[in-house]
């Protein structure tokens, strides 16, 4: 599969990392999230679609929360198609081990005027009931009350 | 037609001509109908050498290696497809038939079980055969049993009068062998696996143990690719530098002992805003929170890296972003831990070197995203097991259960009803605040997250998706423990 621009094919998705494809955080005092993704993706014959998007969220602790996850939006320009998905990565099979009962947790007061953020690099075909076909479609993704720039790509008929 | 040496009666040869009848004259033929059927028997190391009752060992070929003299003692109780031995009381060519009784024993395989894996199916048919012309017959690969284990298969032979014998009862096993492989220097591997094997056992699944072997030591395995991959290369080195366990490769699973297997959530950003800063302002305290990486990703409280990894720490970089412009770097040494011994949630910046002012402090951290207490690595016939959690060493009882949980999963549980897997478990779930899929046994159906210290406590399966101690399967998933096909070994 091609993208364009080419680092996109280099991006490892399911990481949450800064990449090469992170977007720019706009300024010191930005919070929010932002996405950055490949201008056009072209499969090759008999290859489905990849839609790589990298992020960065920084959101209230709280809104977070309480909120829905982060969920991916993709809208069909040229017509009504419009999609959510929630970003939700499942694991492999390991049994966790719980922090015991009597680890410190603070109470939700202290998380008042704290955000939390990190870098995601995901593909949003993964969180997609449908597969989506060549056109060109708007994507953005929401977490916590924000939603991110709106991005555009064009996928390309496999070739 | 068969060979008749029965004499003629006396009445018969009171009839003939004296002299007609001699000693030692030829035996003459004499019908089919008056050959019987004799016996019919599991075959049992040789062509003359049957056995009344044996356990067969159905996952594993019938190949000389797999030959142990222990448990097996010959080629024939291996396999899925045993041989067996008809003897009919006369010698000749005699027509009968042989089926499988329905097996007892075990649950019976349902319609959809049958239908996606063939080893589910014993061979119902009945067939035909002849004897040879001893007199008896040899049937070699005729007949499947299946490849879940405690099955109690019992043969029938029929002759053409319609007398019946039977065999005694093969019942099905399955083996494979095991091995520790301990890391060199640490403290509190598993002593004993006696419980593990007990378990296993219950469920017709003998776990045979090699000599341990020692391997590097990794303090942590991560979730990344990288501290798995050195540790599944390790336990191959290991593994193929010992010709007694190399030769049982194919049914050998590698339990692996660590310290940590804790996964890193890096570069976490956290912020807090107002806070003013500058000579005798107060310290500023931020708790530590981040997104979970895997379903639910619930945003919660989560504990500093530290002592983990060597040389890896939490801290990355702190700054303060003056209101209205300007960004100031916060030394380390201004930026310290807060928390409860080794449970560290919260970050506490000295803000009294700062020139005063007002803004917002933004640290980033490396966190704890959650600790496995062990994984299978996927392809590979090996699991891990923590010895280490939390910065403690890992209790004898987790331990246990942690191994009996991952060799659960390398032998497919819990089963989802898919593929070659027996029908999905009625408490299987997967993901759901755990990793994979697992059994909520004893929790509420329906949950949408099974992480709960409430969930972990009413637990009541080893396969439950947090280390919860228990060391059995429960009762649903004891079922499908006990159908598994494990023919192809890892």
């Amino acid at each position: 599969m091609d993208f364009i621009p080419d680092f996109y094919k280099d991006i490892p998705l399911g990481t949450y990392d800064q990449t090469p494809g992170s977007p720019e955080i706009p300024s010191s005092t930005w919070e929010g999230i932002i996405i950055s993704g490949p201008e056009r993706v072209i499969p090759k014959s008999g290859e489905l679609p990849i839609l790589p998007i990298c992020g960065y969220y920084l959101v209230p602790v709280l809104k977070a929360m309480d909120g829905p996850p982060l969920t991916v939006h993709v809208g069909r320009i040229d017509s009504d198609l419009s999609i959510s998905g929630e970003i939700v990565e499942e694991g492999g099979n390991e049994p966790l081990v719980p922090p015991p009962p009597d680890a410190p947790r603070p109470s939700r007061e202290l998380f008042e005027g704290v955000s939390t953020g990190g870098y995601f690099n995901v593909d949003a075909q993964k969180y997609l009931q449908i597969r989506l076909s060549p056109g060109t479609y708007q994507i953005t993704v929401s977490y916590a009350d924000a939603t991110s720039n709106p991005i555009r790509i064009d996928i390309a008929a496999p070739k | 037609m068969g060979i008749c040496s029965k004499p003629d009666k006396a009445s018969t040869i009171a009839k003939k001509k004296a002299g007609d009848k001699k000693i030692g004259d030829p035996a003459k033929p004499c019908p089919k109908e008056e050959a019987h059927i004799v016996s019919i028997a599991w075959l049992d190391g040789g062509d003359d050498k049957t056995v009344a009752g044996a356990d067969q060992w159905v996952n594993l070929p019938r190949e000389d290696k797999w030959v142990n003299n222990d448990e097996i003692k010959n080629k024939d109780r291996l396999g899925m497809r045993p041989r067996l031995k008809v003897k009919f009381d006369k010698k000749g060519s005699h027509s009968f038939k042989v089926k499988l009784l329905p097996p007892t024993g075990t649950a019976a395989y349902s319609t959809s079980e049958k239908s996606r894996n063939p080893n589910f199916k014993y061979t119902e048919a009945e067939k035909s055969f002849t004897t040879d012309a001893d007199g008896s017959k040899i049937i070699d690969g005729d007949f499947q049993l299946v490849a879940g284990g405690g099955f109690k298969f019992t043969a029938e032979a029929k002759d053409q009068k319609g007398k019946k014998v039977t065999t005694g009862t093969l019942t099905t096993k399955r083996l494979f062998y095991y091995l520790e492989a301990k890391m060199t220097g640490l403290t509190s591997a598993l002593s004993s696996t006696t419980a593990v094997e007990s378990e296993y056992a219950k469920h017709h699944m003998k776990l045979k143990k090699l000599p341990a072997l020692s391997i590097a030591h990794q303090s942590n395995i991560d979730a990344n690719n990288t501290d798995s991959s050195t540790l599944s290369t390790n336990v191959t080195t290991a593994v193929d530098a010992n010709a007694a366990a190399k030769a049982k490769k194919k049914y050998l699973l590698t339990i692996a002992y660590t310290d940590h297997l804790a996964v890193k959530n890096a570069n976490v950003t956290l912020s807090k805003q107002p806070v003013d800063v500058g000579p005798g302002k107060a310290k500023v305290v931020i708790p530590v929170t981040a997104r979970g990486l895997l379903s639910p990703h619930t945003v919660d409280t989560r504990y500093l890296w530290h002592d983990i990894v060597s040389g890896e720490g939490w801290f990355v970089e702190a700054k303060f972003h003056k209101d209205g412009g300007g960004v100031t770097t916060i030394p380390a040494g201004k930026v310290s831990h807060k928390g409860t011994g080794n449970y560290w949630n919260q970050v506490e910046i000295d803000v009294t070197g700062l020139a005063a002012g007002r803004g917002k402090i933004e640290v980033k951290v490396n966190v704890v995203d959650r600790m496995r207490g062990g994984v299978a690595l996927g392809g590979a016939n090996q699991i891990c097991v923590c010895t280490r959690s939390w910065w403690s060493n890992e209790s004898e009882s987790c331990q246990k259960c942690t191994v009996i949980h991952e060799i659960g999963h390398k032998v497919g549980m819990v089963a989802n009803g898919s593929g070659i897997l027996p029908d999905k478990v009625a408490t299987h779930y997967s993901g759901k605040g755990h990793a994979g899929d697992h059994c909520y046994k004893g929790c509420a159906a329906g949950a949408t997250n099974y992480s709960t210290t409430a969930n972990l406590n009413a637990s009541q399966c080893v396969i439950f998706g947090s280390v919860n101690e228990k060391t059995a399967f429960c009762s649903n998933c004891e079922k499908a423990v006990k159908k598994l096909d494990i023919n192809s070994g890892w």
